[in-house]
């Protein structure tokens, strides 16, 4: 196995503008925040994005106009509501948007990892999302004769996600105790690249006496990147909750161009690492107080 | 006479049509009043039956399967729901292969727009490709209406959200442009009961449309109507809404939801 | 213990009196009541008496904090760290300090009898040595022949400290503490002493407690004192939660060389800090927190 650990900085390098990219994690949950950040610092734009249910990392990188195109089953702050740069991007033309509902966005995600040009589903049947999806065609079975419909395979160059713990060969842990409600493998098998950020990388030993914890083994990953507090102020379930405190800030401030704009140049542009937004963002005390009890 | 509240009254009728060895779908991830409505109203719900006619009753919520319905969480935060003791923890993509396959029995859903034929809209208000108002997206609400064996509708009525017919359709009920469930190839279910802080709706066997099942006490039919953007077909004898025994309002305040937090907005 | 006997770092180190004989948790490189420490300084106290095994870290600051006028130990070194304990060995040369010294075993057997009510512990150690020739201030020894078989055995007296400060991993809220990893002589320290204060990294629920009863060394009816605070060790290491900060402590031990830089050191890391966690601030901040956070396998 070969290193794969390298910084925040150089693992977002690689994502070209106009890439078409996946993102892990789930509303307000486990999303790769610190990569989306330096995503946002480095200007990148013009961004295709494979998304299932999906918040504040694609809110963030649409307010920051990195995107040109979502397709999503949901975009949504979970218990803070809409998800409110999406939202006013949508009504007001600026982005590409098409919907799909759960188990068709996994569909799609899941004919890329399987090397397929499409899967055929049943759920679009009747729905206006059939009538407006240009990734979803009718078609008949040809064994039984019944209507379907295909949709087609969401291929991204990268996905990017936030684990657990990993070790410096990309290796990617999960906690015995953890909340499941993501699709991050699927997610990472459906990209030709997975760059994982990890709350902590961990001794390698560790891994190898304790296999059955790894849900994405390094041949999978092209790089990991180390960043603590790395959903934040989302929650990395098992250690540490939303910070609500942030995260009202953020919802604030996402509720029109021009303070979310003042948002991204105190936070995100005001913050040449990532150690300095969350001292900007939270502070010491407040992120030792988001951790959760083992 | 037992006091209660509409919430109440609401969880108890829907408490009353769960039946024994049925699994009951129930959301994540929404604040206040719909937070009530999506997850506190059928947890309320799914736990009275357990303790009254249905004792194996069990629900998933989200990816956890059959939590311990006697120690629900006192704050649903991240870390809560990651403790709470529970039969299984599946990854999300299971859980949607489950669905597909038909293994939940009752879904528990809601909606923004809500037509005669159950049709509900949670992605946008007005044109779809201008939208007045962007919503969320879809969730798995078309898993729901297509693969459930039966789906609860539990919202607030007023005529902005009961309309003739929903701007987009999410998740299908009972008819879309003439099409009917069995021409569309959906598997599941469908519809079966609409439970407003109004009345309760279920759906007629001819043309599957909207129909009165029982309006609440004090409420009176012209008020139903008035709140529906459609027209509404009443039985000849209106029935009452069935009113919490006293029991059952013990059962809500002492083991259920002491803290009323599942009720609360 | 009841909830109401949670404190803050301040409470609870106002509530220790100048002259006070108390002893403190840990050993060698983990577990030792650092952040109360450093407040005991802030707040000034004054001649107050060690009972100490080898917690050096904590003695070692404590007596360059001024605080400390008399120790009884068995040994205060920062072994294969940094070499001597600085400031505990030149406030012994300087006479500003009286000491006592026993071995480990010694030491631990008198609070041991403490522990179990008895007057004195006896040993079969330190026959012969200066242990128990050179004495400085207390009746250390009586010889007696066992009335069983005849032998002379050494008797200890046994140690009642007024105050036992002990640093832990986790407890619920009615103060049953868990330790993890060495445990040393942390519940006979406890156990011993008339009042107990622990800080812990973290309240945990009842049912975790009660998950993992094995883990908890002191049941709350030794517990009267409670302070919640994260990474109150530091530069002390925390096993399952952080390491010892080997940066730090050679900051500590390079100033401790000379009293311009001890004086500075003072100022920097125990005077100028508003709370434990500007504190942290100034020992590196959240970069430093998270570098020091342990493998979540091997507990370090």
């Amino acid at each position: 196995m070969q290193s794969k650990l390298v910084s925040v900085q150089d693992a977002t390098k690689t994502i070209q503008s106009g890439s078409k990219l996946t993102i892990g994690g789930n509303t307000i949950r486990r999303h790769p925040l610190a990569l989306v950040r330096e995503i946002i610092r480095q200007g990148i734009k013009d961004l295709t994005l494979y998304v299932w249910v999906a918040g504040i990392d694609v809110d963030m990188l649409v307010g920051a106009g990195c995107v040109r195109r979502v397709e999503a089953a949901y975009v949504g702050m979970g218990p803070l509501g809409l998800a409110s740069n999406v939202r006013r991007a949508i009504q007001e033309g600026r982005i590409e948007y098409e919907d799909f509902s759960e188990s068709s966005m996994l569909a799609r995600l899941r004919a890329a990892g399987m090397g397929l040009p499409f899967l055929p589903t049943k759920v679009l049947m009747g729905t206006s999302l059939a009538d407006h999806a240009s990734h979803a065609k009718p078609i008949i079975c040809p064994f039984t004769g019944e209507q379907l419909y295909a949709v087609s395979a969401a291929k991204a160059d990268v996905a990017i996600m936030h684990g657990y713990y990993g070790d410096q060969y990309g290796n990617i842990q999960w906690p015995l105790l953890r909340d499941s409600d993501d699709i991050d493998t699927v997610i990472a098998k459906s990209a030709d690249r997975v760059i994982v950020s990890v709350e902590q990388i961990i001794n390698p030993q560790a891994v190898l006496t304790n296999s059955t914890m790894t849900y994405i083994p390094h041949n999978w990953v092209s790089a990991v990147v180390e960043t603590p507090f790395g959903a934040h102020p989302g929650s990395c379930d098992g250690i540490y909750d939303p910070d609500m405190k942030h995260l009202e800030i953020y919802s604030e401030a996402a509720k029109s161009d021009l303070t979310f704009k003042k948002y991204l140049d105190e936070y995100v542009f005001g913050s040449a690492e990532e150690f300095d937004y969350l001292e900007k963002a939270a502070g010491l005390a407040q992120l030792l107080s988001l951790r959760v009890n083992r | 006479m037992t006091e209660y509240t509409l919430n109440e009254l609401m969880a108890v009728n829907v408490a009353h049509q769960l039946r024994d060895n049925e699994m009951g779908f129930i959301g994540v991830g929404t604040g206040g009043r719909a937070f009530t409505m999506a997850v506190g109203l059928p947890i309320v719900a799914a736990r009275l039956a357990q303790l009254t006619h249905a004792p194996n009753f069990t629900v998933q919520i989200g990816t956890i399967i059959s939590p311990d319905l006697k120690k629900i969480p006192r704050e649903f935060t991240q870390s809560t729901l990651t403790s709470w003791p529970t039969a299984a923890r599946i990854r999300a993509d299971d859980n949607l292969d489950m669905f597909v396959k038909g293994k939940v029995d009752v879904g528990f859903i809601s909606g923004a727009q809500i037509d005669q034929y159950g049709n509900l809209n949670i992605t946008a208000i007005g044109n779809y490709i201008k939208p007045k108002v962007r919503l969320v997206g879809c969730l798995a609400l078309p898993e729901h209406q297509a693969f459930a064996q039966r789906t609860f509708i539990i919202t607030d009525q007023n005529s902005r959200t009961f309309i003739e017919k929903v701007d987009f359709v999410t998740g299908v009920g009972w008819n879309v442009n003439g099409k009917t469930r069995k021409d569309l190839n959906l598997p599941g279910g469908g519809p079966t009961f609409v439970f407003t802080d109004l009345a309760i709706f279920d759906f007629n066997a001819e043309g599957h449309r909207m129909q009165v099942a029982s309006i609440h006490p004090g409420v009176t039919p012209s008020e139903v109507q008035e709140k529906t953007g459609f027209p509404l077909e009443f039985p000849k004898n209106i029935p009452v809404t069935t009113v919490p025994t006293a029991e059952e309002i013990r059962l809500i305040h002492d083991e259920i939801d002491p803290e009323n937090i599942l009720l609360k907005y | 213990m009841l909830n109401s006997r949670i404190l803050s770092l301040e409470e609870a180190a106002a509530s220790i009196p100048d002259k006070s004989v108390i002893t403190m948790g840990g050993f060698g490189v983990f577990l030792q009541p650092m952040a109360m420490v450093r407040e005991m300084i802030r707040q000034g106290k004054k001649d107050i008496s060690l009972l100490s095994v080898g917690e050096a870290y904590a003695g070692d600051l404590l007596i360059g904090g001024g605080c400390v006028k008399r120790i009884a130990l068995s040994s205060f070194g920062f072994e294969a760290v940094t070499g001597r304990a600085r400031n505990f060995c030149k406030a012994v040369e300087q006479g500003k300090v009286e000491v006592e010294d026993y071995s480990h075993f010694s030491m631990a057997s008198r609070l041991m009898a403490g522990a179990m009510g008895l007057p004195f512990a006896a040993v079969n150690s330190l026959r012969g040595s200066d242990l128990l020739e050179k004495i400085v201030y207390e009746k250390k020894f009586e010889k007696m022949k066992s009335p069983f078989s005849g032998e002379e055995v050494i008797l200890l007296p046994s140690a009642n400290p007024e105050i036992a400060i002990i640093q832990a991993q986790r407890a619920d809220s009615e103060g049953n503490i868990q330790v993890f990893g060495p445990t040393i002589s942390i519940e006979q320290q406890a156990k011993a002493s008339k009042r107990v204060i622990a800080i812990v990294e973290e309240i945990v629920p009842r049912s975790t407690i009660q998950s993992t009863p094995s883990a908890t060394l002191l049941p709350s009816l030794f517990v009267d004192t409670l302070v919640v605070l994260p990474y109150s060790a530091h530069p002390m290491s925390s096993y399952g939660y952080y390491d010892y900060d080997l940066e730090h402590i050679y900051t500590y031990t390079n100033a401790s060389k000379t009293p311009e830089t001890w004086k500075k050191y003072l100022d920097e890391y125990v005077y100028g800090p508003s709370d434990h966690f500007d504190y942290l601030k100034r020992i590196g901040g959240l970069r430093k927190i998270m570098k020091l956070r342990a493998d979540p396998l091997l507990g370090y």
